[in-house]
């Protein structure tokens, strides 16, 4: 094979499994701040870890096997929370809009028409942080328990 | 899929980090293909084909149901 002087190292290669561990407790610390609110420095900073470790275990191509196949994995379970978030609004986009045929039918005009829409569907934020927290879980987990044919 | 590496590793003497070095892949890599928690892509089966000097077949072995 030819002697390629960019390619990483052993060393280099083991460090990377690393990565996402900082990512997954920074993005535990993000949905904490999220939720209780640590505060400006603590948001920032997890923020920049976060967005740092995802950057680079993403678009880094130069891992080895074991590594892209457990990012694969890691693929997976964050498009999936994206993909659950927005079919639920989906759901509940139908449900508001049976609610408003029925307020409609009985009362014979429209109802409140915000009153229908949860705050959280329109919360990008928090779906950059779920997502996140999926990927990041996804990782380990198949670190843990292995990645099968990936 | 089952495999042969910590057999074929140890009859050499090599360490997993040695293994890992001629194969260019972390020792992560090769301690899980070892455990069974990964099965390698076609090329890394390829390069560990060649590294042991033997027919893919022989190291990698498909479970029965």
């Amino acid at each position: 094979m030819a002697y390629d002087p960019t390619a990483p190292s052993q060393e280099e290669q083991s460090h990377a499994y690393v990565l996402p561990w900082i990512g997954l407790a920074a993005n535990g610390v993000l949905l904490a701040d999220y939720t209780i609110g640590f505060g400006q420095g603590v948001d920032t900073a997890s923020l920049a870890i976060t967005g740092a470790m995802i950057f680079v275990t993403v678009f880094a191509h130069r891992y080895d096997d074991y590594f892209n196949g457990l990012r694969n994995v890691a693929l997976r379970w964050g498009m999936a929370v994206i993909a659950l978030y927005l079919f639920a609004g989906a759901v509940m986009g139908f449900l508001n809009g049976g609610n408003i045929l029925g307020y409609w039918a009985a009362a014979g005009d429209l109802p409140d028409l915000a009153r229908g829409n949860p705050g959280f569907m329109a919360d990008g934020y928090l779906l950059a942080i779920l997502s996140g927290l999926a990927y990041h879980l996804g990782f380990a987990v198949r670190r843990i328990r292995g990645t099968g044919s990936a | 899929m089952k495999n042969r590496l910590k057999v074929l590793r140890a009859e050499r003497d090599w360490s997993q980090a040695e293994l890992a070095g001629r194969l260019d892949v972390s020792r992560q890599a090769v301690n899980a293909i070892e455990t069974g928690k990964h099965d390698p892509s076609l090329g890394l089966a390829f390069k560990i084909s060649r590294v042991f000097d033997m027919p893919i077949e022989t190291i990698f072995l498909e479970e029965e149901d």
